[in-house]
């Protein structure tokens, strides 16, 4: 959270007080300028945001382990992903199974990172 | 070397259940080999055990079960910390070992001495307790038996990998042998997952591109210095 917002602030910090005066001599409403100047510019910062921020909540763990006890419970209507790793692998001794859920969220992690840096290919094709 | 622990999880992925704990742990995923022995209903397992003359060779476990004895030597004193330590099995049936004329007093009892042959030598040992041993026969002869506990004999295994962890796994479902779990944790965790990434996400720029924007455009006391 607090890291998103220092990077997004970096990223704001990058773009140059000169084109947002142009935009206004140009006749450019405040409107016109985020839409048109802000957000492309910012596109690499909210790429790099929206993925590692995706990674990491799929990988999401601690709170629910922390919170639940069974975990995942009541009834696993809170269980995700690396809890049921956990539970299949530590507590029901499946380490073969558990190994087969890391390394389908592993592809599946993969997968949409790769679909995410292939949308970016499509969308940032500005230079400051 | 990094790559190892990688490794390892991806041959373990492709282990069955009851091989992923044996002792030693070992890279590849084995199965016992399994013979056909006529006269049985069912394959036999393999395993390597000694015969009666010292060489390691094949031999089929049957489901026959004999008493023997476990025997130790009463000149030993027993550890206090291990009292188990030098005991010793003896594979042949009890009711062929016969005591020796000598009797003693070990542990405040008369009790007889066996002669038991330990690397070839004969020691004069008391019985301490009986044990069922495993019957095993050469699947070629089967009158040439040999008696071992199974559960601590080496097996007669082969190299096989399983896809079957992976095939559950995108099944979605956990098959009869959910313990802890009921049907569909798979699918629900990953809806979970999925549920919270998008929140997550959502939630994570909304927030952050605000307190960003805020940060840097906006005027604050104490502004200059800190950023």
């Amino acid at each position: 959270m607090g890291f998103n917002t220092v990077l997004f602030l970096a990223g704001l910090q990058n773009i140059p007080k000169e084109l947002y005066e142009a935009a206004t001599v140009d006749g450019a409403g405040r409107w016109h300028r985020f839409w048109d100047l802000t957000l492309p510019l910012l596109a690499p910062t909210t790429f790099f945001v929206i993925t590692t921020t995706t990674i990491q909540a799929l990988q999401v763990f601690e709170q629910v382990f922390v919170m639940t006890n069974p975990i995942g419970g009541p009834n696993n209507s809170t269980m995700t992903l690396v809890l049921y790793l956990y539970q299949s692998g530590f507590q029901s001794f499946r380490q073969g199974y558990a190994s087969a859920i890391a390394w389908v969220l592993f592809i599946l992690i993969f997968g949409v990172t790769l679909l995410q840096f292939q949308r970016q290919r499509h969308t940032s094709a500005y230079q400051v | 070397m990094m790559l190892f622990p990688f490794l390892f999880m991806f041959f373990t992925s492709l282990k069955q259940s009851q091989d992923t704990f044996n002792f030693p742990p070992r890279l590849l995923p084995r199965n016992q080999t399994y013979i056909s022995v006529p006269g049985f209903a069912e394959p036999l397992k393999l395993y390597l055990l000694e015969d009666a003359n010292g060489i390691m060779r094949e031999f089929a476990l049957s489901r026959d079960i004999v008493q023997v004895g476990v025997f130790r030597d009463p000149t030993v004193p027993r550890d206090p910390n291990n009292p188990n330590a030098g005991e010793m099995i003896d594979n042949r049936p009890l009711k062929d070992v016969q005591p020796s004329r000598n009797r003693i007093i070990y542990e405040g009892q008369s009790v007889d001495l066996y002669e038991i042959p330990v690397d070839g030598q004969i020691v004069p040992m008391v019985l301490v307790r009986e044990a069922g041993a495993n019957v095993f026969f050469n699947p070629e002869k089967p009158q040439e038996t040999v008696l071992a506990i199974a559960r601590t004999s080496k097996r007669v295994e082969y190299i096989s990998f399983h896809p079957e962890n992976y095939l559950e796994v995108l099944q979605l479902a956990e098959g009869s042998k959910a313990v802890l779990t009921n049907v569909l944790s798979m699918a629900r965790s990953l809806t979970n997952t999925t549920l919270v990434t998008l929140l997550v996400v959502l939630g994570q720029l909304i927030t952050s591109v605000l307190g960003g924007y805020a940060f840097a455009r906006l005027r604050f006391p104490g502004r200059t210095t800190y950023l």
